[in-house]
């Protein structure tokens, strides 16, 4: 009798040891999964999170006043001013010589010889790499700061297309932006 | 004897197998899923995709392709729409001479003769983008063709 009563307060007392802790361990396994769901989810899609997009400000904008082009020696003289709200750091410059093809391909920038400098295949206003942007809204470059020595073999330039670019900071880093939404382009004739 | 395993074996056994099986599975799912490349220090190479902005012709036998965003394009995949429905996709070094190795950054252009697109209707550009892995590795990224370019021939 006593053993039976004994076996049986035992059994209880196991059994209700037993629910209590995998009650517990339950919570703690099910808290535990969706955390390490929850990691592993959150690493798996942070790259997709849309960060803005490197690019100018809608307000940039250049033109170019007055050019020279002298088409025996193939030189090209080009004043450039900033006829936006925004300072801008340079621009890239593209001619054709085709005239069947409305875009212009050929890259000037390594016959370029001015005030400025060269970096990221663009003319930069500044003479040294600053990382400013050192033109001001309504600064001019005039023709003597920007002569170009184009090779005879690309013959008669048809046209020109200017892209401004600008330092903008982006993921907090200064970054080069080129304003792709602010190209100008000129149709040449000799001077 | 007749009571079987005890419960520290099994509970032991039960979580190897477990284990085990998850990691049959994880590895098995993981051939499914493609390796992620991101650009601009952690964004999703997809996304740049989206970003791009690139201009393109073709007359008399030349293409002219001008990258105006600020996305750097390694390379296209050119799709060569025939009549019919019919079309051959090949990487634009086999179609036209003296693509640049480094691709076009931005700002860059490129002008070449292209050959291979005789009888086409149309050829869409579509681009490659190079970017880093989780190893630091350079892995290039063909965008889908959605962002691809179409330019009439």
């Amino acid at each position: 009798m006593s053993y039976q009563v004994n076996r049986r307060n035992r059994d209880r007392g196991e059994s209700r040891n037993k629910r209590g802790v995998s009650v517990i361990i339950g919570y703690i396994l099910l808290v535990a999964i969706v955390v390490a769901i929850s990691v592993g989810v959150y690493t798996w899609m942070k790259s997709y999170v849309p960060q803005d997009a490197l690019q100018c400000p809608d307000g940039v904008s250049v033109s170019i006043p007055d050019y020279t082009y002298d088409c025996a020696t193939n030189q090209l003289n080009l004043s450039i001013q900033n006829s936006g709200t925004f300072s801008i750091a340079g621009y890239f410059i593209k001619a054709t010589n085709n005239s069947g093809l409305t875009l212009a391909t050929i890259d000037l920038t390594p016959y370029y010889h001015g005030t400025g400098s060269l970096a990221n295949n663009a003319i930069l206003f500044s003479s040294y790499l600053s990382g400013l942007n050192s033109k001001d809204p309504g600064a001019k470059v005039p023709q003597e700061g920007n002569t170009f020595s184009i090779p005879s073999y690309y013959g008669k330039i048809l046209r020109i297309e200017i892209t401004p670019a600008r330092y903008v900071t982006y993921n907090n880093k200064i970054r080069f932006a080129t304003c792709g939404n602010a190209i100008v382009s000129e149709r040449l004739s000799c001077s | 004897m007749k009571r079987g395993v005890s419960p520290v074996i099994a509970t032991v056994l039960l979580i190897a197998l477990v284990v085990g099986l998850s990691v049959i599975v994880f590895l098995w799912f993981r051939s499914f899923t493609q390796e992620t490349i991101t650009k601009f220090g952690g964004q999703n190479i997809e996304l740049s995709c989206g970003q791009l902005a690139i201009s393109a012709e073709y007359s008399g036998g030349q293409l002219a392709i001008s990258n105006t965003g600020n996305v750097p394009i390694y390379s296209f995949n050119v799709r060569v729409d025939g009549s019919g429905g019919n079309y051959s996709t090949s990487d634009i070094s086999v179609l036209v001479n003296s693509w640049p190795s480094s691709g076009l950054n931005q700002g860059g252009t490129f002008q070449g003769t292209m050959s291979g697109v005789s009888g086409a209707s149309d050829i869409v550009l579509i681009p490659v983008l190079k970017g880093s892995t989780n190893n630091g590795e350079l892995k290039s990224y063909t965008c889908s063709d959605q962002y691809g370019y179409k330019v009439t021939v």
